[in-house]
């Protein structure tokens, strides 16, 4: 009989430790902010790739803003998508594929360029970009690191997008 | 002041006790060697409060909705009647039969609060069999099980199979992600929007989000 009232006030113990040592971990919804802000980036951009540059953010302003037609008019019709070991190989294909999914998960999301590269040389221009991502889900919000390459030819209607690889991982997963 | 002493040796010889309880090992977690009935009670009381506190301000969408209970079908089939059996299917399995707390069965399922169902299926209940689906599903899937539950009791074979034959999806009713599955961008025969481009794919042996920012700066420290 003693033990077991040992033993209740053991279980007390256990149950009402847990439920105290829990805090609240909510990282906080409000803060995020949607919207693309590059206040803060590193930049190294060749003067020749500049007008490449413009693309690639009218682009990426375009699916943020929701709009994935508009997005698709920078890109090349044969352009090559690849994204964590899945492709596209094709506009259309992006567009029947992923490219509504991007639209809406960047609508929602604060994305901060951290830093970009950009380098041309004759019709092609490279471009690699860094952005930490906010993104709410649910109740939480999700932080990821996001990379981009993006590889563009210039044809007779301006700079086309060729060429994208996307990966991205949660923000502070290691190495 | 004699109580208040007699009260504080009693509380320092409860901690002794429950200190001297664990250390010596004396306290079975066998799971085949049952708590006794007054702890039992004691811990499901406890379970009970728990849930009920944190599921008190759920907002609980239309149950009656159709889209809900067809996907709710599929998923309860793919997912849990390994423990808690189906109408189709109420032999014992080994999970059913060897989880202590035992899984309630699918008829209890179906009287379960749905407040408290929802909670249960998005958080789990820790130190049981019932595992945390919130992580792997979104909340409507999760809604849409608890619908179905709630038709559960009284459900003829014939009907439970007809509902889950009738749900999206080779087996499941959507919403599952692919968590440890090879390919991020396999589909589940339902018409589900694919995980966007800029998403990770969720790797389940990877360490919670740690969504502030100077937690991300002590990870690049050299
Ligand atoms: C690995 C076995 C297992 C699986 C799979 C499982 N459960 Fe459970 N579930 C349990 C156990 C064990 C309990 C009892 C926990 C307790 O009493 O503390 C439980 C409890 C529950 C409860 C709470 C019952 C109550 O009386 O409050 C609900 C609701 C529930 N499960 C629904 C589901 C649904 C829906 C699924 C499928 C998505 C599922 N479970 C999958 C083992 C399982």
């Amino acid at each position: 009989m003693k033990l077991h009232t040992v033993s209740l006030s053991l279980v007390l113990a256990l149950i009402a430790a847990p439920a105290f040592s829990h805090g609240k971990e909510k990282h906080d919804v409000a803060a995020v902010v949607a919207g693309r802000d590059a206040g803060k980036a590193e930049l190294q951009i060749a003067p020749a790739a500049a007008d490449a540059v413009a693309v690639v953010e009218r682009f990426s302003a375009a699916l943020s803003a929701g709009n994935p037609d508009k997005a698709a008019a920078e890109l090349d019709p044969a352009v090559l998508i690849l994204e964590s070991g899945g492709v596209e190989r094709s506009r259309d294909e992006y567009l029947a594929g992923h490219a509504k999914a991007d639209a809406d998960f960047l609508k929602g999301a604060q994305v901060s360029l951290t830093r970009r590269t950009a380098q041309a040389s004759g019709e092609l221009a490279w471009i690699g970009s860094e952005s930490a991502i906010h993104a709410k889900k649910g109740a939480d919000v999700v932080a990821i690191d996001s990379t981009e390459t993006m590889v563009l030819r210039k044809t007779a209607q301006g700079w086309k997008i060729v060429h994208i690889h996307w990966s991205s991982r949660r923000a502070g997963a290691g190495h | 002041m004699k109580l208040l002493k007699t009260l504080l040796v009693l509380a320092l010889l409860a901690v002794a006790g429950a200190a001297a309880v664990v250390t010596t090992g004396a306290y079975d977690v066998a799971a085949d060697t049952p708590h006794w009935p007054s702890t039992y009670r004691l811990i499901e009381f406890a379970r009970t409060r728990s849930i009920a506190v944190r599921a008190a301000d759920i907002v609980v969408p239309d149950l009656d909705d159709p889209a809900l209970l067809r996907s709710g079908a599929g998923n309860y089939d793919a997912m849990c009647v390994s423990c808690h059996l189906s109408p189709a299917d109420g032999e014992d399995t080994e999970l059913s039969l060897g989880l202590y707390p035992r899984p309630p069965r699918w008829d209890a399922l179906g009287t379960v609060e749905p407040r408290a169902a929802f909670w249960t299926l998005k958080h789990g209940i820790k130190a049981s069999g019932m595992p945390v689906w919130g992580r792997s599903m979104d909340d409507r899937y999760l809604w849409g099980m608890v619908a179905f539950l709630r038709q559960l009791p009284g459900m003829s074979a014939e009907r439970y199979r007809a509902a889950v034959a009738a749900s999206p999806g080779h087996s499941h009713g959507g919403g599952e992600t692919d968590v440890g599955g090879g390919d991020p961008h396999a589909q589940h025969g339902g018409a589900e929007t694919p995980r966007s481009s800029f998403e990770p794919v969720d790797d389940p042996t990877a360490a919670p989000t740690p969504a502030r920012e100077h937690e991300h700066d002590e990870e690049n420290h050299h």
